[in-house]
């Protein structure tokens, strides 16, 4: 990984992955997860999901990932606040 | 996200977790809040554009960057950031960095 940064200017992380070319021309469309049948029927019934991090940004990450697969997200900071829910 | 981007070879949930500490460093180093960019790129490397001291193998690549506007690092940190256990947050632990380099290194990638 390759980090380059300017003080006060902000921070670059460039990371390089080792591409699979023969894969790549086998499926020219852009991979997207929704249009994806199989693994979207590999998820169990729909429901509710409790989320517990204390990291905003995870929360949020998660919950918007779930609620787009159709589950009802509830989320907690910690275990205080889920035992509320 | 260039629409012909390569297929990569990776473990997906090592990869979300690299990229959730990316995301994550980049909200935490900007406070008063900002734009994070994160790209996708088709990126041939040869043996002339490796640096000498890169343990890179020649080929294809996919590269991804995540670009914040934060307050960026000062330069005599700069080669510590990948150390285990340094931080220079309050409540860090020093390992989000540290396991995110490690797990790029076992992709066989940089």
């Amino acid at each position: 990984m390759i980090v380059q940064s300017i003080l006060g200017e902000g921070t670059t992380f460039e990371l390089y992955l080792s591409a699979h070319i023969e894969k790549s021309i086998a499926t020219s469309e852009p991979f997207d997860v929704r249009s994806d049948g199989d693994e979207k029927s590999m998820l169990p019934e729909l429901g509710r999901v409790l989320i517990m991090d204390d990291e905003p940004i995870i929360r949020r990450l998660v919950t918007d990932g779930l609620t787009q697969y159709g589950y009802e997200v509830m989320s907690a900071e910690d275990g205080e606040e889920a035992l509320i829910l | 996200m260039e629409k012909n981007t390569w297929a990569a070879d990776l473990d997906v949930s090592q990869i979300t977790h690299v990229m959730q500490n990316l995301i994550l460093t980049a909200d935490q180093a900007m406070p008063g809040g900002g734009k994070i960019s994160i790209c996708g790129a088709n990126n041939w490397i040869t043996e002339n554009d490796k640096a000498p001291e890169s343990t890179l193998v020649a080929g294809a690549y996919v590269k991804i960057s995540v670009e914040n506007e934060g307050t960026g690092i000062s330069p005599d940190i700069l080669d510590k950031i990948s150390d285990p256990y340094f931080t220079t947050k309050n409540t860090g632990t020093g390992l989000g960095l540290a396991s995110t380099f490690t797990i790029i290194q076992q992709h066989g990638g940089l």
